[in-house]
Parts: structure tokens; sequence; C-alpha cells
């Protein structure tokens, strides 16, 4: 004898973990999804980096923005007036100028000592390409102002050279606020984070989100799937969860090809060996961000793919959606964070996201834009379930196929 | 038990309700036939008392409880079989498919270890329980899909086309599964444009045509009013309706 349901006895939550248990079962037991979702990122970047050695970074391109120097200067101006000839440049006055480039108030620092016999240390942040250029131009200034002189006046250049003084006017030094390993796999991951992460999570959650919306209406499984006494929201948050699972599943996936990268060869980037740099409350906040764009990838792609009347179509929705995250990844890293555009792209979607995980991997990610960037993910996300929601309740979507 | 009054929906975009004022009662226990051509309204109707689709006017209730106000209820008293494809899913076993099934409508664990056992067996499907669907012939399929559509054993079922595709002994499968049905007092709503499988099957009869019901009898009812030749009927009331569309049509311009 057949028993009927016990009502009020298993529902709500359980009904949601429910629903992720098979979602996840199903996905587990679909070999080709998890192929493309876990294995081929795990396989990608050994594959590339081995095979190719290539560098992702290319050499820096000139800017025409104008480059802030902090200058400190003890004895006459005459450094101050060769690097004012760069008409590129401004010079801001400073007792600490090394300080002003640790919290990223200009791009470079230049300390003068001395009166007639000018030490100059050029300070840069080698963690920041603009940085390490800027101090490249004023190294050159000063050196094509003391190719000049030495041209203008030989017998001067003369009675220095038998006074044992040397033959530059100048005695210029460069420095770093790093040593070259830190500084160099700073300025590695903030270029590549932003673009890997938005990649990453863009591209893990689609092969299930396009399984878990259009799937159900190709397999015909929808309409029995809604005729069940379980909520809309029940069943629409079961399938986001287990997309979000999967999402984060394949961002370790990717992480852990660029592990075995490094492990097969530490320059596995070209650009020395990388250190990873973000530790402590940083590394908390990029891991939460991450799991925050699985959510919002997931979302969205949940949402495309209930709307769209097959699996194939759902999978032609999501490239638009790919080609943006991509770009919006690329575009962080032409991004200077103390930049005017870093506020402007502040309130951009996903770029803002983009601009944190940089921010975060040169370590100058303040609390503000944290916990602001943090909230618009939360807000996409849950714009986009809104939409996903919406699409689920509309009979026109539903009976679409 | 099962109760429809003037049930009217109009899809967006279409000049003509898909369904208009349907009207019938099927009681407990019977076993009634939506006979209709492809486009007639059978399915709109069917998605109406499943609550899928929000009638426009009208009221469908079903063990009293009303498909708008009360859509949970009438979804735990109904089982549901959509067309001749079964929609499982492929890479999880029968048993999967019927157990999550069995948790959307929040049935416990031993209760559906319970019904799913006691289903098997008379469904005769102990062999392939936890075998994967992606495997199955079209007849292991069907059973499994009726395994799930009673496995929180349901007082009505609903079945759309549910022969549709199928060949002569996944067939013969749906006419047992309703005959059994019918014997374990279930209401059964079939929709169907097969004559003979409505004649073999159907207490009820309700011709549909056009989103209208043109007939709503007894079989006996409708064999003495019309003869034993129900194709003939089926047609002289379809061919009526057309005949009537193309005078509104014309009185309309």
């Amino acid at each position: 004898m057949m028993k009927s349901t016990e009502k009020g006895e298993v529902m709500g939550n359980i009904t949601v973990l429910r629903v992720v248990s098979k979602e996840l079962k199903d996905i587990i037991r679909d070999k080709r999804s998890l192929f493309i979702s876990l294995v081929f990122p795990m396989l990608l970047f050994p594959l590339i980096f081995g095979a190719f050695e290539s560098s992702l970074l290319s050499p820096d391109t000139g800017r025409d923005e104008k480059i802030k120097i902090g200058i400190n200067i003890t004895g006459d101006n005459r450094a101050e007036k060769i690097i004012s000839l760069h008409e590129n440049i401004t010079l801001l006055k400073s007792d600490d100028p090394v300080e002003m480039l640790k919290q990223r108030e200009v791009s470079a620092a230049v300390t003068v000592n001395g009166d007639s016999e000018e030490e100059i240390i050029i300070t840069a942040d080698n963690s920041r390409r603009e940085s390490v250029s800027a101090a490249t131009a004023v190294a050159a200034l000063f050196s094509a102002q003391a190719g000049a002189e030495e041209k203008g006046n030989e017998s001067d250049l003369k009675n220095r050279i038998n006074e044992g003084k040397g033959a530059s006017l100048f005695s210029v030094s460069s420095r770093t606020l790093y040593p070259p390993e830190i500084g160099s796999s700073m300025l590695t991951l903030s270029i590549i984070l932003p673009l890997l992460l938005m990649t990453f999570t863009s591209v893990s959650t689609t092969a299930v989100a396009a399984d878990l919306g259009a799937g159900e209406k190709e397999r015909q499984t929808l309409e029995p799937l809604l005729a069940n006494p379980a909520s809309r929201i029940q069943i629409l948050a079961g399938k986001f969860l287990a997309v979000t699972i999967m999402g984060i599943a394949g961002v370790l996936s990717f992480t852990a090809g660029i592990v075995i990268s490094y492990f097969i060869n530490p320059d596995f980037l070209g650009t020395g060996p990388l250190v990873f740099t973000v530790k402590g409350a940083p590394l908390a906040v990029l891991c939460i961000q991450t799991i925050l764009l699985s959510m919002i990838f997931g979302s969205a792609e949940l949402a495309l793919s209930i709307s769209a009347r097959s699996v194939k179509e759902a999978q032609l929705m999501f490239i638009p959606l790919l080609m943006v995250s991509m770009a919006c990844g690329y575009s962080v890293t032409m991004i200077t964070p103390e930049s005017g555009a870093a506020e402007v792209v502040r309130h951009i979607p996903l770029v803002n996201i983009g601009l944190l995980i940089k921010e975060i991997s040169l370590g100058s990610a303040s609390g503000a834009d944290i916990i602001a960037t943090l909230a618009w993910s939360v807000v996409y996300t849950a714009l986009f379930l809104a939409a996903a929601l919406a699409f689920f309740s509309s009979e026109k979507v539903i009976l679409r196929s | 038990m099962l109760s429809l009054i003037g049930i009217t929906k109009k899809f967006p975009g279409q000049m003509k309700p898909a369904a208009e004022n349907i009207t019938f009662e099927v009681k407990q226990g019977e076993v009634a036939a939506l006979l209709g051509e492809n486009g007639a309204g059978k399915t709109t109707t069917l998605r109406v008392i499943s609550t899928m689709l929000k009638p426009d006017r009208g009221t469908c209730t079903v063990m009293g409880h009303d498909s708008v106000n009360t859509p949970g209820r009438v979804r735990e008293a109904v089982g549901m079989l959509l067309g001749g494809e079964t929609g499982l899913y492929d890479r999880l076993t029968a048993r999967e498919n019927i157990s999550y099934f069995a948790d959307l409508h929040g049935m416990s664990r031993e209760v559906q270890k319970e019904n799913i056992k006691a289903l098997a067996g008379i469904l005769g499907m102990e062999d392939y329980l936890d075998k994967r669907c992606g495997t199955f012939s079209r007849g292991m399929k069907q059973k499994t899909a009726f395994a799930r559509a009673l496995i929180h054993n349901p007082p009505v079922i609903l079945l759309d086309e549910p022969t549709t595709g199928l060949d002569v002994s996944s067939s013969k499968t749906v006419r047992d599964f309703i005959i059994r049905c019918k014997d374990e007092g279930r209401t059964v709503l079939f929709s169907s444009h097969n004559i003979d499988e409505v004649k073999k099957l159907a207490d009820r009869i309700i011709i549909i045509h056009g989103g209208i019901v043109r007939e709503n009898r007894t079989r006996e009812e409708l064999i003495n009013k019309y003869g034993d030749d129900l194709e003939s009927v089926f047609i002289s009331i379809t061919s009526a309706g057309n005949d009537e569309e193309h005078r509104e049509r014309g009185s309309n311009g």
C-alpha cells in the first residue's frame, strides 16, 4: 500500500538542499560538462605555458598623462629645473617623497642631496609599470642634461676628471620600493589576476548553467518539475547554489592549473619567478570577491539559460557575457588605481570588481572600496536572480521551446 | 473531484483564446478523455489544471482546491505526465529520478523507499531501478515516468497525449497504466486525438475543438445520442465547429 505525502514534513531549506544535491549529482555524471568545467581549466595553463613559455606581459607603452614626481631637495634646485624641463612631469615637493610613492600619490620619488655635487636618488615602485616608466624617464632626463652639459663645457669636464670628481655631473642612483622578485610579482599579479579571475568565473559556470536552465526545456523535464509543490524560488535557489558551487570548483581547478604550471617552471609567465604576494586579510577579501564573481556570473547565466529555448540558444546568449567579462578584466590592466579614471570605473559593473582585484594584488585596496565593491557584487547577483525568477515565473518563457 | 467552470485562456499575440469558457467536471474514479485535434486546446486545459498556466477567466478546482489561489495544494493532488516524451534525467537512475520528485513533494526518505518499492513491483521495474535512464528503452522510460507521477500517491492523474509517438507495446503500457489508476480509484484525465484509445479507456468523453467544449458526455450517453461510430461523431462535431468559425469570421468581415 502506497503512502501519501506527509504534509509539511520536509520543505523549506531542505528542499533547496535536495535540489542542489540532485543537480550536483546530475552534473558530476555529465562527463563532458565535467571536463569543460574542471579538467580543461586545470590543463589549460600548464599546456599553454609549458609549450610556448610565452609572456603575458607586453612592454609598457607611453602615456600622455602628466607624471607626478615627489621630490625632496636639500641643496640647490638645479635638479628641480632639469626635471621641470619635461613638460609632462608635475613636481610635488615633500620631505618624504618615498612615503608619497608608497601611498601611490606620485609615480616616482626623487631625493637630491648636496650642492654642486648632486647626489640624486630615484625611487620607483617596481610593482607598478607606470612607476618604473616614470623613474626611467626621470633618470633619462638627468642623463640627457649631463650629456648636454658635457658637450657645452668640455674644459670644465676635463677639470672635473683631473680633480678626480668623475665625468658625470650627477650621481644618479636608482632604487625600488620592493625587492625585484616581489615588485615584479605584484606587477604581474595586478595584471593577470583581474583578467584571469573574471575569465575563469564567467567560463566555469557556462556548461552547468546552460544545462540547468535551457537543458530542462530541451529534455522536457521543466513542466513536471514546476508541477510540484516545491516553490519556484526553492527550485531556483537550488539551481543557483549548484551553479555557484561548480563555478567555484572551476576557479579552483584553474588555480590548480596555475600552481601546476608554477611547479613545472616558476618563471612560467616569463616575468621572473612569481611570488604570491597577496596574504592574510587581502587574500580573504580576494576569495570572497571570487565567490561573489561566481555568483554574479552564475545568476546571470542561469537567467539567460532559463529564458533560452534550447541549450544551443543559451550558449549563444552567453557569448556576449563572456566577451564583456574578458573585456572588463582586460580594461582593468590599463587603469591606474589612483587615477581619475579609476574613480569613474568604480561605478561600472564588473570593471569595478576587476579594479578591486587589481588593488588587492597591489596591496592598495581601501576598506571603503572593498565594502562598496562587495556590496555592488551582492546587488548584481540579486538583480540577476530577480530576472531569473521573473523568467521562471513567466508562462511565456517557461513554455517557449 | 476535478471541476472547471468557464476557463478561458488567451495567449498574447493570438486572435482567439486557446481555451474558451471550458466547463466540465470529472468525478472521483472516473477516466475522462479530452478528445480533439492538434491545437484544439487540450494541452492548454491540462496546463491550467496542473497550475502551469493561470486562466484569464474561470475557476478550476481539484479536490476542492483552487488552482490559482492554492496552487501548491493542487500540485500535491495531481500526478502529471506530459506527452509521449517522458522527460527524465538521463544521467540519473530510475530510482533517483523518482526520488527527486518525491523530495520535491516533501516526502520523507522512508516513505519514498516504501512507495518506490511498491511501484517498482506493480510496474515491473525492479531489474532496472538502479540503472541510468539514458540507457532505457522507451517502455522502460515510460514506466519510470509513471512511477514518478504516482510517487506521492496522487488522487488525480493528468496525461497529455500519453501515447503519441509510442510504439505498440509502449502504448499498451500506457493503457494498462490508465486502467490500473482507475482500478485504484484515481481520477484520470487524459488528452488524445486517437478515437479508438478514447473509446476503449474513457468513461467520459469531452470533445474539444477551437478551444471550445463541443460535447461532454459519458461514453454511453454519447453512443446513445450519436451511435457507435465515434469517428463520424467526432468529424461531424468538429466540422460543425469549423463552419461556425467560418460564419463568425464572415460576419466579422
